[in-house]
């Protein structure tokens, strides 16, 4: 009979049993999970400024690249200041609301 | 249908204090780690562990998204089950880091090890539902009844998972040319 079968073979089988440092481990992750992750200033500097120089590069050498000869030199700084200024603004429209956030973490 | 963790979940949603949520923890601990368990199979028990910590942290970080629609003893299982049917089918997508072929222990008793590895081989082919009703029943000791409110089905649907877990079972030992 399969179930006598059964019966027997999983009597041979210890059974699983939690580990004892399981509630500890668990306490630690919670903890870890609680605490805001803290970041050092020159860190939260460099993830600031380092996709903005990216840009500001990449823009200067485009406009290096391409320069229309009509533009003069003064011309060419003062549309890359408006440029900056404006990837600035789009970056500060663009930044994820409260709800962006909520649904994030509901998908992680 | 009353739910007597339904206190103890808007404690914990209002306070978000640690202590309250592992009232929680204490409660569920030993149903969460046999279910997932019961899904890896034998050998796997490291992996049930890890399962059972990312169930709670995950509960834990998502508490504000259960509706209340079920109990909450419900929905905690349901994620695990799911859970554990996910790390199971990553870990067998990487061979690499298989679960090790834990042989039954045979001493003490006239066992046959080939008949229990085919058993054992036979087992790890049923479909998951079946496979784990197989577990929860056979190796942990679970009623039908206790097995369905694990597993969020209707005690007839996990009574006739263990009925169609036994024929293919039988059928199964039967190609390999292993009596039952």
């Amino acid at each position: 009979m399969i179930d006598d079968n059964l019966i027997q073979y999983f009597r041979s089988i210890p059974e699983p049993r939690l580990s004892s440092g399981f509630s500890a481990q668990l306490r630690e992750r919670l903890d870890t999970a609680r605490r805001p992750v803290r970041r050092s200033p020159v860190s939260v500097v460099l993830r600031l400024w380092a996709p903005r120089a990216y840009w500001i590069a990449a823009i200067a050498i485009g406009l290096k690249v391409v320069r229309p000869p009509m533009f003069a030199l003064e011309q060419m700084a003062a549309m890359a200041a408006l440029g900056v200024v404006g990837a600035l603004a789009l970056q500060r429209a663009l930044r994820p609301t409260t709800l962006t956030r909520i649904l994030r973490d509901a998908l992680r | 249908m009353t739910d007597e963790d339904a206190p103890l979940v808007k404690t914990f949603l209002a306070t978000g204090r640690v202590e309250d949520f592992e009232v929680l923890v204490e409660r569920h601990r030993r149903n969460v780690f046999r279910i997932a368990i019961a899904v890896i199979g034998h050998g796997g028990e490291s992996l049930a562990e890890d399962v059972a910590q990312e169930v709670f942290l995950r509960v834990y970080r998502r508490l504000h998204t259960f509706e209340h629609r079920s109990r909450f003893a419900t929905w905690l299982y349901r994620l695990t089950y799911n859970c554990a049917l996910d790390s199971l089918r990553s870990r067998r997508a990487r061979p690499e880091v298989a679960l090790a072929f834990v042989p039954a222990i045979h001493s003490g008793t006239l066992r046959d090890p080939f008949r229990d590895d085919a058993l054992a081989d036979c087992i790890s082919q049923l479909p998951d539902g079946q496979r784990t009703a197989v577990h929860l029943h056979y190796w942990l000791g679970h009623t039908s009844a206790e097995i369905a409110g694990m597993l969020g089905v209707q005690p007839g649907t996990a009574k006739l998972w263990i009925f169609r877990a036994r024929q293919l079972l039988a059928r199964c030992l039967a190609r390999r040319g292993v009596r039952s």
